[in-house]
């Protein structure tokens, strides 16, 4: 299931009930917060309900109380086992975003999380996050018995959320908020486990065959595809998230204040955290294909894909960030032939369903697939967006990027040589900030330099990450190199993909790749807890 | 025939409206007829089960997801990628973007104000772009002299010029929908065939079976595909509600002005940045100094349209409470007959 907020919990009653209770860590105590504590939380959920009323319990007195008379919600369901309509124990999560306005603005700024069953809201819990513009962060909250009575828990914020280790991040709600933001795992078309124009379940429509009671009612009067979700919630949330986050780590007279500019140029005091989203996989999120599969296991599904698969170029390599565009947005660094593999890997569906076969994957313990074909871990909008952020800014260059890019490009997710180039880059270093966006910066700058100095020092081994990295940043157009490469990659699978003597072998040797991503998603000990529904969530041999 | 509605409110003389209606009611009678189809006249509407109707909004973003180019490019190559039935003009002035005019318009409207004269084309035009003063040869290409042509010339004229037509193609102004998706019949092709029930696939698969009618890779066909593929297995008789066509209905995205958050879809606060007009066929959205949204200044019309939301409304109630002539397996019935020819008649 994709994931908006994070699961946790545990228990303390508070004095008097009043005031919000705190519980940062699953093993913690909630216990009463101080005014100097709620003193920080600003955010709209604070603001509308839990200030006066931490112990609200009504989902729907929850929804009114933030809307308030000018304000609207919108709704969207996710589950892993959204094909299945069968009534039995059935629970879904329901999301709510809201727009218009309630004491200011409510657009991306709140966002709710329940338990839905057929015939309502299942009481007894709501997560939910609030985004708090002055101080530039998310705040997460709960509504659970933990310690006693239901009542709301701050759960933490997004501050430095991503500068967490692993030990940190265990039984915190930045255990799945891995960056700080909101996840939407499933965020590009589409959206695997969730209500949508491309998998629209008729047992949640008013007008669907064999609907459930609550199809009927008000909760789901405003329900919305994730299309929606995507484009008008977490989309814009994380641009604005991410803005925030590389204007804290430029160096200013006081957080995220004004950048302190001197001869021309500004600092980042943090460079590998800066940089980190480029080399290392911080989140990810799961592309597919757009045509079912046909054979997942829960539902009435069908027998096999009814259409030709068509892999996305996006499981190939870097293509949103290479050439930009597209529902991301991304300004990109000038290799559209990456979109390409869009149309490189064609299957039929006799061919995809004997790979489903021969591989012995499984769901749920079930024989079959995801509900839409070649689901896999993909390079995160959080990551992307970040790199082509630091190239706006001037931050990094194009060259740069594209150099790290071109470093085992046919990996763009989970790359471990490229997460190992991260530590050469330096601790702190100054960029030319750019002032307009249509001229780029130059070519080698002051951090390529540096690191170009960096690996020299270690004398890297011939055929390595590191001399490969070396070699494209000492090019005079690392971008040039990275088309090159792009175009060896598509000739290379074309010719393999076409040659019947290949084919079979090729598309067997791409699909173990996507076994790879899928297994590294579930065990990785950083992923491992976004993976909820364990055995629903990737199918596995 | 159905009084359809006009929903720009400048279709004048009453013979523009009364060719519109004729242009949409081809489009109903052409579908309605359609063995099988849960799609039929507005008319049974009109006689379904008092309270008994009910309306789908169907939406989907604007933005033309099948470009996998750049927003620049987008903007620049109207014709060539904005296939989501919403087109756009950017205007700059000193390269900062002024204003950004989206319509969802179709063609025959204009079409429509053509084959009465171009006197009242003009109208029409003035009436969306104050400022027009378009020449015959810019409306209907070199050497056409309207005047002396027959409605259905000039009609066929306009829609034949209109990828050329400065007022439309942005050289000078956006009227309409333009590229060669973007079309009422496409609009129908996508509804009437989609209500037919089709089994073999799951509904979110039916825009794939539905051949050339129905781009799987847009946000728009499947959308509405999927959705009318629902109701007609719910045995849901539906129609394309009046006035028929594309709604613009709200951006998404965090906007501020300077460090202040505003909501753009409000027009009581938002300054008149954003201004919907036209039942929801025009837009306009004019950025100040300092509008951002998502962080960003504005830059381009797609970064707009990536956070646009449109909508076709759909009206439907249950098969059973429609009138029987109306239903699935009823489109030979004579009443229905006589529905449609009451268009071919006006």
């Amino acid at each position: 299931m994709t994931r908006l907020f994070a699961v946790l919990a545990a228990g303390a009653l508070l004095a008097h009930g009043q005031a919000l209770k705190q519980q940062l860590s699953e093993t913690a105590i909630p216990r009463g917060m101080t005014t100097a504590e709620l003193s920080v939380l600003n955010d709209p959920l604070f603001r509308l309900v839990l200030k006066t009323k931490p112990n609200e319990a009504r989902f729907d007195e929850v929804v009114r109380l933030i809307k308030g008379a000018a304000g609207t919600e919108q709704v969207f369901v996710v589950d892993e086992r959204i094909v299945d309509s069968a009534r039995q124990e059935a629970i879904r999560r329901v999301v709510v975003g809201f727009k218009g306005n309630n004491q200011g603005v409510l657009d991306t700024n709140v966002m709710l999380s329940a338990a839905l069953t057929p015939d309502s809201v299942r009481p007894g819990f709501i997560e939910g996050w609030g985004w708090d513009d002055a101080r530039g962060r998310y705040n997460y909250y709960r509504l659970d018995k933990k310690g006693g009575a239901l009542s709301w828990k701050f759960r933490g914020s997004s501050l430095d959320a991503d500068n967490l280790t692993a030990a940190q991040r265990d039984g915190t709600c930045m255990a799945c908020h891995l960056n700080g933001g909101p996840v939407m795992k499933e965020l590009p078309i589409p959206w695997n486990n969730w209500f949508s124009f491309r998998s629209q379940p008729e047992y949640l429509t008013t007008g669907g065959a064999n609907h459930w009671p609550i199809a009927e009612g008000p909760h789901l009067a405003v329900l919305l595809g994730a299309e929606d979700l995507e484009i008008s919630f977490i989309l814009p949330a994380l641009r604005q998230f991410n803005g925030r986050r590389i204007q804290r780590l430029i160096k200013s007279n006081s957080p995220g204040g004004a950048p302190i500019t001197t001869a021309g140029k500004q600092q980042i005091t943090d460079g590998k955290r800066a940089l980190r989203p480029l080399f290392e996989t911080t989140e990810y999120n799961i592309t597919s294909s757009s045509n079912f599969s046909g054979l997942h296991p829960l539902g009435d599904t069908g027998t096999g894909p009814p259409e030709d698969i068509i892999v996305p170029d996006t499981y190939f390599l870097n293509a949103n960030l290479m050439a930009g565009g597209g529902v991301p947005g991304y300004s990109g660094i000038d290799v559209p032939r990456a979109r390409s593999f869009g149309s490189l890997l064609v299957l039929t569906p006799a061919e995809y369903s004997g790979l489903i076969a021969a591989a012995g994957i499984k769901l749920g313990g079930k024989p079959g697939d995801n509900n839409f074909a070649w689901f896999v871990p993909d390079t995160s909008h959080s990551d992307n967006h970040m790199v082509d952020r630091l190239i706006a800014r001037g931050v990094v260059t194009k060259q740069f990027v594209a150099a790290a890019l071109a470093v085992d490009i046919e990996n763009p997710v989970f790359s471990v040589k490229r997460a190992g180039l991260l530590k050469f880059i330096p601790a702190t270093f100054r960029f030319k900030p750019r002032v307009d966006e249509s001229v780029p910066a130059a070519h080698p700058d002051e951090l390529t330099t540096t690191v170009i100095a960096a690996l020299q020092a270690t004398s890297p081994t011939a055929g390595s990450a590191e001399a490969d990295f070396l070699a494209l940043l000492k090019d005079s157009d690392p971008v040039k190199q990275l088309r090159l490469r792009v175009e060896k990659y598509l000739t290379r699978e074309q010719a393999a993909l076409q040659d019947a003597a290949t084919r079979q072998a090729e598309i067997k040797r791409l699909f173990d790749i996507v076994i790879v991503r899928r297994k590294e998603a579930r065990t990785n000990p950083r992923f491992a807890p976004l993976n909820e529904a364990d055995g629903l969530l990737f199918a596995m041999p | 025939m159905f009084s359809y509605l006009d929903p720009g409110g400048t279709l004048k003389p009453a013979a523009a409206l009364a060719k519109y209606r004729q242009l949409m009611h081809e489009q109903f009678r052409t579908h309605a007829k359609k063995p099988k189809s849960a799609f039929t006249f507005l008319e049974a509407f009109l006689e379904a089960a008092p309270g008994k109707t009910q309306e789908a909004a169907v939406q989907w973003s604007a933005f033309p997801i099948t470009a996998q180019v750049t927003n620049d490019k987008i903007d620049a190559q109207r014709f060539d990628f904005q296939d989501e039935y919403v087109e756009w003009r950017v205007e700059r002035t000193a390269g900062k973007v002024k204003q950004i005019t989206f319509t969802t318009d179709f063609l025959e409207y204009y079409e429509a104000l053509a084959s009465v004269g171009f006197a009242q084309l003009v109208a029409g035009i003035k009436a969306v772009i104050p400022a027009a003063n378009p020449k015959a040869e810019e409306l209907f290409g070199p050497g056409f002299t309207p005047d002396t042509s027959s409605a259905e010339g000039r009609a066929a004229r306009f829609r034949a010029f209109a990828q050329k037509n400065p007022w439309n193609n942005g050289t000078k102004g956006i009227l309409c929908l333009g590229q060669q998706f973007n079309t009422l019949s496409a609009l129908f092709n996508l509804v009437g065939p989609a209500a037919i029930v089709n089994n073999t696939v799951p509904a979110g698969a039916i825009c794939g079976t539905m051949g050339g009618n129905c781009g799987q890779n847009r946000n728009s066909d499947p959308s509405i595909a999927t959705a009318v593929q629902n109701l007609a297995r719910a045995n849901r008789g539906l129609s394309l509600r009046d006035p028929a066509g594309i709604e613009i209905v709200s951006l998404g995205g965090i906007w501020k002005q300077g460090n202040t958050q505003i909501d753009i879809n409000d027009k009581a606060t938002n300054s008149g940045i954003w201004a919907i007009s036209r039942s929801g066929r025009r837009a306009v959205l004019k950025p100040p100094a300092g509008l951002t949204v998502d962080g960003d200044s504005v830059t381009t019309g797609a970064q707009i349209a990536n956070r646009l939301r449109v909508q076709a409304r759909v009206i439907w109630a249950a098969e059973a409470d429609m009138p029987e002539w109306s239903r699935v397996g009823q489109e030979t019935s004579t009443r229905l007959g006589e529905v449609a020819a009451a268009g071919a008649a006006t």
